[in-house]
Order: structure tokens, then C-alpha cells, then sequence
């Protein structure tokens, strides 16, 4: 009982303050940590071709055009350094 | 799922930071701040060769997420998709959790003494009435390096049968081949460290970019940020890594080994070899009445007249201009050379080995930071499980074969096995070993960690050895982690621990062997395939046909197993006694050649300095000087250029069959997509099988976006939906073979011709008719 009384406050102030909320990483919840998986391409033109690109937070750390923000703080430097298709599928799977 | 009191508040702890944190439209969230407050172990992953080294968190005996360690040396916390959703497929609901033995037709459950007591008794049966060679193993690059040893012990020498073997020989055997004829022994002498020094990456019959991201990540990287390496790729599809060429050969399939000999032709018209590295370190052979015979510089020199690049372009359809600029660059340097199934599974799969290895002798860019052939593996452990350990039907652990009495008798004594108990005569190789079970003369098949009635080429008579019923049907026994296109053919099915719910080593492509530990239970009731092993093998020894004691009185655990593998390792070329399981729990993984407990593990083989081997024990060169390359692995240590014919396919194209068929891989999936096709994400993003087929060929043959296909050869026909794309050369179709509906396995349709040197089929290449379905 003493967690549930611990626990409802902070509940009702999260949905207070994250609305709008940001986009759900995949495979958030119980069973997997939350952000545990790469979310996936939409299936726009230019997430077509990106076999070489490593410029994907150009639009996704400011939010260009409406693009999601995100940030990798904790990835090590390399790996903002190289092609984000290793991680990130397309989501419907057109190539 | 229940939420527990702890979660729960755990749970709304970190909404209501995220909430503060001002989670919303206008900031950036940080994808990596959710990961935080989770406790990580060390571990590695389970797919490719690469070996990534990974993170690993456990949440209330879950594994709830999976990172890249920074921490690691080579990898350095990169990872691709397939590694990231892991945890999905350890906890994909339907893992196999109970055995099952087929009656009347039909799988149903038993308990693990029932299944048990049945497999050995068949295999006991047909041991004691038709002799060992009635039994067989089949393994695979992904049983960790403990139970591969094990088995390879158990049915050497504890049944003596050399019917071992596994699915590497589908998929690397011909690398094997070429690094054992070039150079003495199995296995690079380069190391991921060189992709950073590399100044030339030649990337021949490999699509690193989907195969091997981690790797192709850092090649970009050399390429984009540090050394601006330059990019030669020789592929007949445009795949992805053709993104990233400098210079782009696109030889009709089967026709690259002249295009390899007119570099060399190139080289050596321009001076540009190394004439003192070939004049200290290098041999000249040919083959004559199927012996090598040596030869000269200069016959050589004769040999590569027929190679010019304006003869060689008319029969590959590369430009002259093109190899000229390939040789040019590769002879520049320091190269490094990328290879994997495009060269592999060939009929002339070890001479395309050899010939890549022949560019690097012949201009001295080996043994030198940026400078080394490097063949890159697509299973976990098929290095350090399978190759190393011997666990094929030619070969016994470390640098050993069974044709050489000492080899045999070594092992005999260290094993405690029966003086003459390991059979002087290689036992059945793949395709024959599948070929005898249809004969009914392979009487028991144990099938660990693989999926050969999806998997193997030319398929139908294979899966119909395994699973048709007839009078003297063979008995086949499967463990594995998911039902399959094998285990529906089996007669018991046993459930498989997963990596992460094991303990045990990984050995992957650059000699690194890394420990990935025990950290959740396995579902149900499955149990490691080591405990399977031990159970097997205890229970061979109560039927007498297993020496008593011979596995029961000496192993509980892998690092019993481990210990003894390190002994027999001992004065060979892989000497690796220096890794104690402690060393293997602290560090992310060392490399062979490591001899002592003090040493960190060899960078480079063969290289005076780096090589420990070259300074004590068996292979010492006093004489060599820091810095030197020592081929020591040869009797006169000095590796091999080889005089090599320029073999094509075993099936050309004709009027009847005038495609070719290449197959093969994609990002998403994983070999036979058992794993990753039960995530939904990589499923979503790779839902279905494909034919990539030319615009060109496509118009002439009325084939538009989307339509079925029927691909049709002297084996077989799969129908699959068309993709109209510029990758594949005109005249050549790509048909990746992950997904296992009827409908879409293409391995019906690819010939089960092998290479008569390593017995790899050639699954790279076939003839094939298409037509609108």
C-alpha cells in the first residue's frame, strides 16, 4: 500500500507535465527496459538511401521539417560517426 | 505481465523525471536517458563473426535491453539492429521448452529422461550394429566453443566416427582452405585493429554493409573521418557497400578469378610488387598430376601472360581501365581485403581465397598495420568453435588433421581415448553426409544449433533424408531454441538454451575468444546443449559403446572443458593456455596466439615482435628481426603464390536456364531468419522474400514491381515476388534466403556442386529460367 501511495502522486504529476508527450521508443513498458530498441524509419524519400549517411541528426537533433528530436548522449563517439541504417530499420519495409 | 510493487514505482519514478525533464515536442529526447539506472554485464553478441562486444541488462531475471560496450577494444560499442532486439528473441514466446518425441506421426511432449533414454538407445543400437560410421554430429558456428569441442571428443573419440560436422562448411570451409594452402594453418594473421590503418580496402564477394555493419561502420569511418581510405569493391550485385567505391568491378558471376590474376598481371608489369618480401617469404606453386609442384618468379610471370586485363575483360565484362586501377590502388596501400560467401561458396571457392591472398604476398601489404587479407565470418563461433576446435570430419582441435598418425595419437593420449579410436580417414563431409542419410546408410544424426532442412543447397533430397518416412528411416534428433524446417523433420526434438541463459566462449574472426556468461535461466525446461552432451555421452558409456568414464569421470562444467581445450592447444600455432577463465571474465576477450598467463594476446600472427610464437616454443625465430614476417606455419616458412586456373561455375547459363542465381543476405535477417523474423520489427521491415531482378531483364520478360516470379533450375522452384532494381548485374538475379514458406526457399532451386578442395557448395551461383507466376 505504502508504494501505491508513493506511487499515484507521481504518476498523476508525470501525465501532468509530459503532455505532449514524446514518441514511444519500441518495445517500451514491463517487459523490456524503456527506449531498449532503435525506433524505425518512416518511409519517407529520404530514409530511402542512407547506406552511407552518418548527417541524420542534422534534422533529428533540431527537429527540421518536423522530424523527431532526439539525442544520443551516451553512444560512444564512433557511432555518431557513422551510417544510423545500422540501428534504425525502415519502418514498412520499402528499401 | 504482472507489475510488481517495485516496478510499479520504478515506473512512475521515471515518467515523472521524464515528465520534468520536459519530455516534449520542442526538445530533443535523449534516447539514451531511459537506459540509464540499469545495472550492465558484459557479454557478446550471438550473430556474425564481427563479435561485437555488447552490454546486457537483467531486470527480475529478464534481459530487458542490449547496448554496444564502449569498452570494447575493436568494437568499440558499435552494434547493429539485429544484436539491439536480442532480448525480444530470448523471450519470444514461442520458444521450445519441453522435448518432444515424435509418435504416430506427431511430436508430443516428454520428459528429458524419456528422450533421452531414447536417443541413446538408437544411437547405441546402431553403433553396435552397424559400426560407428553409422552415427553422425552435425554442428554449427553458433554451439559455444565448449560443446563443440565436446561433441567432436564424444564422437572422435569416444564412438570413433570422424562423421563430424557443421554448418561452416557451408559457409567459410573454403577460406579455410585458402589460408591452409597459402600459409600452413587456418585463420587470419590480421586483426580489426588494421581496418584503422588501412589506407585501401578491397572488398571482394562480401556486402559488408548488411553482413557486417559493425564492420562497415569502420570502414566508413577510415574512410569519411580518418585515414580517407579508398574503396575497391569487386561484386557482381551492386549492393550497398558499392555506395562507398572508388573503384567498382562488376565481374559476370563465376568469371573473377582472371580478374584477380590480371591484377596480379597488372602488379607485376608495373613494378609494383615487393620484390625482397617475395624473395624472403614467398614460394611459387603449381599443381601437376595433383601434386604441388614449385615453380619460379618467372614462370609465374609466363603463367600471367594469359591474364592481360584487356583478354581477361572480354570473358568477366570488367573493364581493362578498371583493373588497372584496382591493381594500381591495391598495390598503394596499406590494403586490407574483406571477403565472405561471394568467395566461400564457389566451386573454385579456395582458388578465389587463394588469389586474394597471392595480391597481398606478391605486393608485401601483410604483416604490416592497414595491410592483410581478413576472410569475415557470419556465425558467432564457427572460428573458434568449429574451425579451431576440429570439429569437421577432416580435422582434429588446433592446426590437427586425422591423416596424420601423430595428430591422431595426441589427441588419443589427451582425450584418454582408446589407442587407435579416431579413424585415419576423414569422415563424410556435408553434402555427402546428407547424401548417406538419404541412403539410410547414416543411421543417427544428432543436430545441434542449426537448420539444415532450410539451409542446405539443392534441399528437397536432403529434407527428404531427414524427414520422409521409410522402411530403415533414419533417426533424427534436433536441439534447438524455436521450431524450424528441421525440427519439423525430426524424431526428437530437444529445447536449447540461448545465448545469455549458457556460459561459454565465443571465438570470433580475428582470433579474439570472449567468455559470454550465464545470466538469466532458460524457459521451460530446455537445458544447454552441453548438458545434452554430457547426458549423451554418460549414457553411451552405460551401453558400452563409449569407453566408461571416458566424458562422465572428467567434466561438470564448461570451464572443465575449457581447461583441457587450453592443453590441447598447447605448442600448437594456437597456443592459447595463457587464457584462463578468470583472465576471459575480466577482459573483453584476448587473441591468440597468447602462451603464458602474463601475455595480452597477439595483434598480429606471423610478425616478428608481435608474435609471441616467434620468440619461444616449437615455431621460435631467433634470427628474425623486429618487424619481420615469418610464415613459420610452412615447413620452410615461406607462404604460397599458387599457379591457380581460372574455374568457372559448375553450372553456366544456357538457352534453357539463362540466369543466374546468387542468393543471400539482408540487414534484418539473420541466415535462416528463425531468430529475427520473430521480431516484429525486423519482420516489418523485411516482411517477405524478394528476386532482385535487372530493369532490363525484367521488361523483356513482361515482369513488373511486385509480381511473382517462378524461379525454376534442374533442382528445384521457388515462387517470390519481384523486385525491379539495378543491383544485380543484367542476366543475374539476388534472392536473399532467410524466410521458410514453401514457397519462398530458394534453397530448392541452388546447387549442391562443392569445391573438391574445402566441399563447399556453390551456393553463389546456379542457372536458372524465371517467369511471371
Amino acid at each position: 500500500m505504502r508504494a501505491f501511495a508513493l506511487g499515484l502522486p507521481l504518476l498523476v504529476l508525470a501525465l501532468l507535465m509530459s503532455v505532449p508527450a514524446c514518441e514511444q521508443a519500441p518495445g517500451a513498458g514491463d517487459e523490456f527496459a524503456a527506449g531498449a530498441f532503435p525506433p524505425t524509419l518512416s518511409d519517407k524519400e529520404y530514409h530511402q538511401r542512407h547506406w552511407t549517411r552518418n548527417d541524420c541528426l542534422t534534422c533529428h537533433e533540431t527537429g527540421v521539417k518536423g522530424a523527431p528530436k532526439m539525442k544520443h548522449t551516451s553512444l560512444p563517439p564512433l557511432a555518431k560517426e557513422v551510417k544510423c541504417r545500422s540501428c534504425h530499420v525502415p519502418a514498412g519495409g520499402n528499401r | 505481465m504482472k507489475l510488481s510493487r517495485r516496478r510499479f514505482v520504478q515506473a512512475m519514478a521515471v515518467s515523472a523525471v521524464a515528465g520534468v525533464a520536459g519530455c516534449r515536442s520542442d526538445s530533443a529526447r535523449d534516447a539514451d536517458l531511459d537506459l540509464q539506472g540499469l545495472t550492465w554485464h558484459k557479454s557478446v553478441c550471438r550473430f556474425c563473426g564481427t563479435g561485437c562486444g555488447v552490454q546486457l541488462a537483467v531486470r527480475d531475471g529478464r534481459l530487458v535491453a542490449l547496448r554496444g560496450d564502449p569498452k570494447h577494444p575493436t568494437t568499440k560499442g558499435l552494434v547493429c539492429v539485429k544484436a539491439l532486439f536480442l532480448p525480444k528473441v530470448v523471450h519470444s514466446p514461442d520458444r521450445l521448452t519441453t522435448p518432444l518425441i515424435r509418435k504416430n506421426g506427431k511430436l508430443v511432449e516428454a520428459t528429458w529422461d524419456e528422450a533421452m533414454t531414447l536417443v541413446a538407445e538408437r544411437f547405441a543400437q546402431a553403433i553396435k550394429e552397424h559400426g560407428p560410421d553409422s552415427v553422425a554430429y552435425y554442428g554449427s558456428g553458433q554451439c559455444l566453443s565448449e560443446e563443440s569441442y565436446l561433441a567432436n571428443r564424444l564422437f572422435k573419440g569416444g564412438i570413433g566416427t570422424n562423421n563430424v560436422e557443421g554448418n561452416p562448411r557451408l559457409c567459410m570451409a573454403s577460406a579455410v582452405g585458402g589460408y591452409v594452402t597459402t600459409y600452413g594453418k587456418d585463420e587470419p594473421m590480421g586483426c580489426y585493429d588494421d581496418i584503422e590503418h588501412a589506407g585501401v580496402f578491397f572488398l571482394i564477394g562480401s556486402n559488408t554493409a548488411e553482413c557486417h555493419p559493425v564492420i562497415f561502420d569502420q570502414i566508413l569511418y577510415n574512410r569519411q573521418k580518418g585515414r580517407k581510405a579508398k574503396v575497391i569493391v569487386l561484386d557482381p550485385r551492386r549492393s550497398p557497400v558499392r555506395t562507398v567505391a572508388d573503384v567498382y568491378l562488376s565481374p559476370v558471376p563465376g568469371y573473377d578469378l582472371a580478374v584477380l590474376h590480371a591484377m596480379a598481371h597488372e602488379i607485376i608489369k608495373n613494378q609494383w610488387h615487393d620484390e625482397q618480401f617475395i624473395r624472403e617469404n614467398v614460394a611459387f606453386k603449381t599443381v601437376v598430376d595433383g601434386k604441388p609442384q614449385q615453380v619460379s618468379f618467372e614462370d609465374y610471370v609466363k603463367f600471367l601472360e594469359q591474364f592481360a586485363p584487356e583478354k581477361v575483360a572480354e570473358s568477366s565484362g570488367v573493364k581493362a581501365s578498371e583493373i588497372r586501377l584496382a591493381a594500381q590502388l591495391f598495390a598503394e596501400g596499406p590494403t586490407m581485403s574483406f571477403w565472405t560467401m561471394g568467395l566461400n561458396q564457389r566451386v573454385a571457392g579456395v582458388f578465389a581465397n587463394n588469389l586474394v591472398h597471392n595480391l597481398h604476398l606478391l605486393t608485401g601489404q601483410i604483416g604490416k598495420p592497414g595491410a592483410t587479407p581478413f576472410s569475415l565470418t557470419g556465425q558467432p563461433n564457427a572460428c573458434g568453435g568449429v574451425r579451431d576446435t576440429g570439429s569437421l570430419s577432416h580435422i582434429l582441435p588446433y592446426g590437427r588433421v586425422v591423416t596424420n598418425p601423430e595428430h591422431r595419437r595426441q589427441m588419443e593420449k589427451l582425450w584418454g581415448a582408446p589407442e587407435g579410436r579416431i579413424p585415419p580417414k576423414p569422415g563424410l563431409n556435408t553434402i555427402e553426409m546428407f547424401r548417406a542419410l538419404g541412403e539410410n546408410k547414416i543411421k543417427c544424426m544428432l543436430i545441434l544449433t542449426t537448420n539444415p532442412g532450410h539451409s542446405l543447397p539443392n534441399l528437397t533430397p536432403y529434407r527428404e533424408a531427414m524427414g520422409k518416412q521409410r522402411e530403415g528411416k533414419p533417426f533424427i534428433v534436433v536441439a534447438d531454441i524455436f521450431p524450424t524446417r528441421t525440427t519439423e523433420l525430426a524424431d526428437v526434438v530437444l529445447p536449447a538454451a540461448m545465448w545469455s541463459e549458457k556460459e561459454g566462449v565465443f571465438g570470433m574472426s580475428e582470433r579474439r575468444y570472449q567468455l559470454t556468461e550465464k545470466l538469466i535461466d532458460p524457459p521451460g525446461k530446455a537445458r544447454p546443449d552441453f548438458d545434452i552432451l554430457l547426458d549423451l555421452a554418460a549414457r553411451l558409456e552405460k551401453h558400452g559403446v563409449v569407453p566408461k568414464g571416458y566424458i562422465s569421470d572428467k567434466f561438470r562444467t564448461p570451464e572443465d572443458v575449457w581447461n583441457e581445450m587450453r592443453e590441447a592447444s598447447r605448442g600448437t600455432a594456437y597456443d592459447f593456455t595463457g587464457m584462463t577463465r578468470e583472465r576471459l571474465r575480466k577482459e573483453r576477450g584476448l587473441r591468440w596466439p597468447c602462451p603464458s598467463e602474463d601475455h595480452p594476446g597477439t595483434a598480429r600472427r606471423f610478425v616478428k615482435g608481435e608474435d609471441p610464437l616467434l620468440d619461444q616454443g616449437p615455431y621460435a625465430d631467433p634470427e628474425a628481426k623486429p618487424g619481420q614476417v615469418r610464415f613459420y606455419a610452412q615447413k620452410d616458412k615461406r607462404a604460397v603464390i599458387w599457379l591457380r586456373p581460372a574455374r568457372g561455375p559448375a553450372e553456366p547459363t544456357d538457352e534453357e536456364y539463362p540466369f543466374i542465381l546468387s542468393t543471400g543476405r539482408v540487414l534484418e535477417h539473420w541466415h535462416t531468419g528463425t531468430m529475427t523474423r520473430r521480431v516484429a520489427e525486423l519482420a516489418r521491415a523485411q516482411p517477405e522474400a524478394f528476386v532482385e531482378i535487372h530493369p532490363q531483364d525484367a521488361q523483356r520478360l513482361g515482369i513488373a514491381q511486385g509480381d511473382l516470379v517462378r524461379i525454376t533450375s534442374r533442382r528445384g522452384e521457388a515462387v517470390i515476388k519481384a523486385r525491379v532494381v539495378p543491383t544485380p548485374r543484367p542476366g543475374m538475379v539476388f534472392v536473399p534466403f532467410h524466410w521458410e514458406d514453401d514457397a519462398s526457399l530458394i534453397n530448392r532451386v541452388t546447387i549442391d556442386a562443392y569445391d573438391p578442395g574445402s566441399k563447399q557448395p556453390e551456393f553463389k551461383i546456379c542457372a536458372v529460367k524465371l517467369e511471371k507466376a
